[in-house]
């Protein structure tokens, strides 16, 4: 089973500024990984998705990239 | 069970709270220190008490954004990203709210319930937390250790190597 990359690195808030990490979760089409490919918990994927979604929105991430 | 920080209410009633902001990109650049001023004291005119922050600095945007200033749309693809950690009232949000959404500096802004310490992780590299293996297995299972490498040997074949080429 794959571990969760938060719960590894002691990660308890995702933050939505920190773009390296969640650069690691998107797809090459800037879409959000499934659980089933990021291997983190449900709570730490909701987590996840919030921080991306806040990212796009501050035009920190893209939502859509070609 | 592990304890939610995120909606922990702080002592004293106060929250915690972040506001990233994204000035127009208009703005000349040794005034961006003054407007960043300007919105932090509109901050803490509700009561607010500083955590952290960091100042506004030019950024690339994802996407091309749209805002309406002073009653006209206007396009961005670059903005002041800078954001102020804070805490306040939580009754006070509303107001502070509709207040920054008045400014005609900001393209957009992000007032989130956060935590009191730092939330950026370091750096950290993603997929090898374990080290590189150096040892290969050999055939029959036991494992072979790399070999040395001479250098003075490698230089010498890739010396003789272009001394061919340039021969040809």
């Amino acid at each position: 089973m794959k571990q969760d990359y938060f719960s590894a690195n002691n990660i308890k808030h995702i933050d939505y500024k920190d773009l390296e990490i969640l650069k690691r979760f998107l797809t090459p089409n800037a879409r959000i990984m499934s659980r089933r490919r990021t291997g983190i918990t449900a709570k730490n994927q909701r987590k996840l998705a919030l921080a991306i979604k806040r990212s796009r929105f501050m035009g920190l991430l893209p939502y859509v990239a070609r | 069970m592990e304890e939610n920080t995120e909606t922990k209410v702080e002592v004293g009633s106060n929250r915690v709270y972040e506001l990233g902001y994204l000035f127009v990109p208009g703005i000349l650049e040794e005034n961006v220190a003054a407007e960043a001023t300007a919105l932090k004291d509109l901050v803490l005119s509700f009561g607010a008490l500083p955590i952290s922050e960091e100042y506004p600095r030019l950024i690339e945007l994802a996407y091309e954004m749209e805002a309406t200033i002073n009653n006209k749309k206007e396009y961005f693809t670059t903005g002041y990203f800078g954001w102020l950690k804070f805490d306040l009232d939580p009754e006070k949000v509303a107001a502070l709210h509709d207040k920054l959404a008045l400014s005609d500096k900001l393209i957009r802004f992000l007032l989130i319930k956060t935590v009191r310490g730092s939330t950026m992780s370091s750096k950290r590299p993603y997929g090898r937390d374990t080290k590189r293996r150096t040892t290969t297995k050999a055939e029959d299972g036991t494992t072979v250790p790399p070999a040395e490498i001479n250098k003075e040997e490698i230089d010498k074949q890739i010396e003789a190597l272009v001394s061919e080429e340039v021969a040809a």
